[in-house]
């Protein structure tokens, strides 16, 4: 057993660094108050070939493999301090992108993945509905065969990156009877008619990264625009969910790390009762807990990206990588805000900005309930 | 009764248990009642695989070897020739 990285992969993490600092770190307590979207941020991870890692090299992708990428993701979230804008190229990778690159045909990969890799277009991925959230297959949202093309109808809410994308890929019914059998993908182009996109909805966190509604009445969506074949939604679905449980959070850990190194600077600075606060074992325990938990989310996160890498994750052990490292990505925000104190309460300390993005991360790909019903499923529970 | 049948009976009147339906006849549509759902899915290939010398693979989860009893027995009956 072999823990170490590849110096290929030392090399990656290094730059990928000194690039996030360089080029992404604008403004974004100013952006995150706004809630504004840094296309230029996205264009800039673009041509540092962020969205193309892991897909192939003939779609404009690195081809590299899933532990490099959660190397060069976990990079991202320890130097890059717009988690918002992480955490909206990392939805397009794993839930849009992944799915193109595994289920279409070679017109939709040249169409819609080259593109998305070279960061020219941007994707959403359309599930959620007002009344399907955990329970993700009890869409209302039906498409009806007509001649060439699929009539859709429905609407959706949460989308990550809607307001400003190029494709959306859609999640429909086509056949009710067929229960989650009967779900089927369609990739449905901005400006197609019946296609609308609601207003940005407000997040306690994030921020950067822009979400709405998306409508769809009497939409038309060329046959030729189904991913996959008829009734394979889940098996999509399911499919994108394993990239997006495991690697989703790597972003997250790398927050981890950065506030570690905040927290041990400030209590070996910070000074009270006449000595560092760090000397006093209430303090220096704590930060030895966010260690623990950085260690061990990390673990969890190379071992399963090298798992999924070999084709033999299992369901339970993407589950367990995204409850454990979205709940340690939130505790350890709320040890660093305790041990900065007052000054950690403050927006200019930007820890509570990581405390307000790790939140969502119980919640996205699946809440920490959902992820512990799996596991005990999987445990014969 | 057939084996196949039986077993295949009384895992899918386990699966019902969970969704509190108390009788699941041979034609009743497993899918549209949520009796097979995204999650029962992959303990009934679990269960399936342990107990007949079969292999489901992706392309055999299609509504039709799914959506009742009846056809579930049929595909593993398949399955197993």
């Amino acid at each position: 057993m072999d823990f170490s990285l590849t110096e290929d992969q030392i090399s990656m993490r290094s730059e990928v660094i000194r690039f996030a600092r360089r080029e992404l770190n604008d403004d974004v307590v100013a952006r995150d108050a706004a809630n504004e979207f840094s296309l230029k941020g996205w264009r800039r991870c673009a041509k540092m070939g962020i969205q193309g890692l892991p897909f192939p090299r003939e779609y404009g992708g690195s081809g590299a493999d899933l532990v490099t990428l959660a190397v060069v993701m976990q990079a991202l979230g320890y130097a890059c301090a717009d988690h918002g804008l992480l955490f909206a190229i990392a939805a397009q990778m794993v839930s849009v992108q992944m799915p193109l690159a595994q289920f279409g045909t070679e017109e939709q990969k040249a169409r819609y993945l080259q593109p998305m890799c070279s960061g020219e277009r941007i994707g959403a991925f359309c599930l959620s509905e007002p009344g399907s959230g955990s329970d993700a297959f009890g869409l209302s949202t039906t498409a009806t065969r007509n001649g060439d093309c699929y009539v859709l109808n429905g609407s959706k809410t949460f989308i990550t990156n809607a307001p400003v994308a190029d494709v959306f890929l859609v999640f429909a019914t086509t056949d009710k009877g067929a229960g989650f059998m009967g779900i089927t993908a369609f990739l449905v182009e901005k400006g197609s008619a019946g296609l609308m996109v609601g207003k940005p909805i407000g997040k306690l966190g994030l921020r950067t990264s822009p979400m709405s509604e998306v409508f769809l009445h009497e939409c038309v969506v060329p046959a030729a625009n189904r991913l996959g074949r008829v009734g394979m939604g889940q098996r999509l679905f399911t499919a994108s969910m394993q990239w997006e449980r495991t690697l989703i959070l790597a972003f997250g850990i790398g927050a981890m790390e950065r506030q570690i190194e905040a927290c041990v600077a400030y209590a070996r600075e910070r000074k009270q009762f006449g000595q560092p606060i760090g000397g006093f074992q209430a303090v220096a325990n704590r930060i030895v807990d966010m260690q623990v938990r950085f260690e061990t989310s990390r673990l969890l996160l190379y071992h399963a990206a090298w798992l999924l890498q070999q084709g033999r994750l299992s369901d339970m052990e993407a589950a367990m990588t995204k409850l454990y490292v979205s709940e340690s990505c939130l505790q350890s925000s709320l040890d660093a805000i305790q041990v900065h104190g007052g000054y950690g309460y403050t927006t200019e300390c930007q820890v509570e900005r990581s405390l307000r993005d790790a939140v969502g991360g119980r919640l996205y790909s699946g809440t920490s309930e959902i992820q512990r019903n799996t596991i005990a499923r999987s445990l014969g529970l | 009764m057939d084996a196949v049948v039986e077993d295949i009976t009384g895992i899918i009147h386990e699966l019902a248990r969970v969704r509190r339906i108390a009788t699941v006849q041979p034609r009743d549509n497993l899918l549209a009642q949520g009796i097979v759902d995204s999650l029962a899915i992959v303990k009934l290939m679990l269960f399936l695989e342990d107990r007949f010398p079969i292999r489901i693979s992706d392309e055999d989860i299609v509504p039709e070897n799914f959506r009742d009893i009846e056809s579930l027995c049929r595909f593993v009956q398949s399955k197993m020739r």
